[in-house]
């Protein structure tokens, strides 16, 4: 049994795990990925110590902190689930492996809000996408759909007017976000902003073919003829590993005082995932390094008996 | 970063600017997603640690 367990590989669970090595705990950090979200990101200007970096150079600066302790580093393992056992913490993974822990830190951050149609979990990865940084440039010379009307869809369209032959901009509400983008999108001789229609599936035999969308006004259906559908519709806090055992708030976040502690006594939250205000990195990273030193206090505290 | 360290010889496809690549890639995993990595025609889709381990016979 470690000492303390860390879930998640964003800058809270990072920084929890060089936190908690160095105050000597035996430290395991499950993760799919070491990086999390930062690693979507292109630009990174608000990190101290950086004046501009990109969020995968940054989350490789992390990770390289991370090897030089001895940390159980376990990626590509998605934890399912955290339950309380005799002395400690559980957490069981996907792929069905188990890992215990006196302490936990859960620290999974946020995942892109899937749209809830038909045919967007089969096609996932095939055309379906919710990372347009890492599989947008796939897509070069093609047809996609850009799915949302805020500032990461516009974003995720103007980066694509690059890269597609054409884009489709589709959303249920007008478009919002910051102007300039706005203005640029709009004006793209390749882009067609579909406003007022909601998607309603997306097809494709293996892979992406197209999508239907209805518009909210007159109900009547289109079908669009892609081989990408870019979802940018905002982002959920992971906390399904936690139900049950550990409040969560109607947003989804896992509901935490400002010492990191949930109230189950050795379970710990940090970052994105809780209701601690304002998702950045450098406020992760805080909050992951405060999560490791109260877990390091819970666990002297339980051998002062 | 990982196979460099390994000491694993690799071969990089950029499938973003090799469109003949980008279609062998979909045709041999189904898939429209990076990053693939093939060793010896068996495929993984993303970063699997435990995986790439297991398949190339590193240990720790």
């Amino acid at each position: 049994m470690y000492e303390v367990m860390i879930v998640g590989g964003g800058p809270a669970g990072m920084t929890a795990a060089v936190y908690a090595a160095r105050k000597k705990m035996s430290t395991l950090l499950v993760s799919k990925d070491l990086g999390g979200q930062p690693l979507n990101s292109s630009s990174v200007e608000n990190y101290m110590g950086y004046q501009f970096v990109s969020g995968p150079e940054l989350m490789a600066k992390f990770e390289e902190q991370v090897r030089q302790f001895p940390i159980e580093v376990k990626t590509g393992e998605e934890v399912a689930s955290v339950s309380p056992i005799e002395g400690g913490f559980e957490a069981r993974t996907m792929k069905g492996q188990a890992y215990q822990a006196r302490a936990a830190i859960v620290a999974t951050g946020k995942a892109p809000r899937p749209l809830g149609v038909p045919g967007e979990e089969r096609l996932r990865g095939r055309g379906v996408t919710y990372c347009a940084i890492c599989d947008g440039p796939l897509f070069d010379g093609m047809k996609v759909a850009v799915i949302g009307g805020g500032n990461s869809a516009l974003e995720v369209a103007d980066d694509m007017i690059k890269i597609a032959e054409h884009v489709y901009l589709v959303s249920s509400t007008r478009l919002s976000g910051d102007r300039v983008i706005r203005d640029r999108v709009t004006a793209a001789p390749n882009v067609t902003v579909l406003t007022g229609y909601e998607t309603t599936e997306i097809v494709g035999d293996g892979l992406v073919s197209g999508i239907k969308i209805r518009d909210t006004g007159s109900g009547e259906v289109r079908e669009l003829e892609v081989d990408g559908v870019l979802i940018e519709v905002g982002l959920i806090p992971s906390s399904a590993l936690v139900k049950g055992l550990a409040p969560i708030n109607e947003r989804g976040e896992i509901e935490v005082n400002c010492a990191c502690e949930t109230g189950v006594p050795g379970l710990y939250a940090a970052g994105d995932v809780t209701n601690a205000p304002e998702k950045q990195i450098v406020i992760s990273a805080g909050e992951g390094a405060k999560a490791a030193l109260q877990a390091h206090r819970y666990l002297q505290r339980l051998r002062q008996g | 970063m990982f196979l460099q360290q390994s000491g694993i010889e690799f071969e990089e496809i950029n499938v973003a600017a090799d469109r003949a690549a980008r279609q062998e890639m979909v045709n041999k995993t189904g898939q429209l997603a990076v990053p693939v990595i093939d060793i010896d025609g068996e495929f993984v889709v993303g970063f699997d640690e435990g995986w790439l381990k297991d398949k190339l016979g590193l240990t720790s």
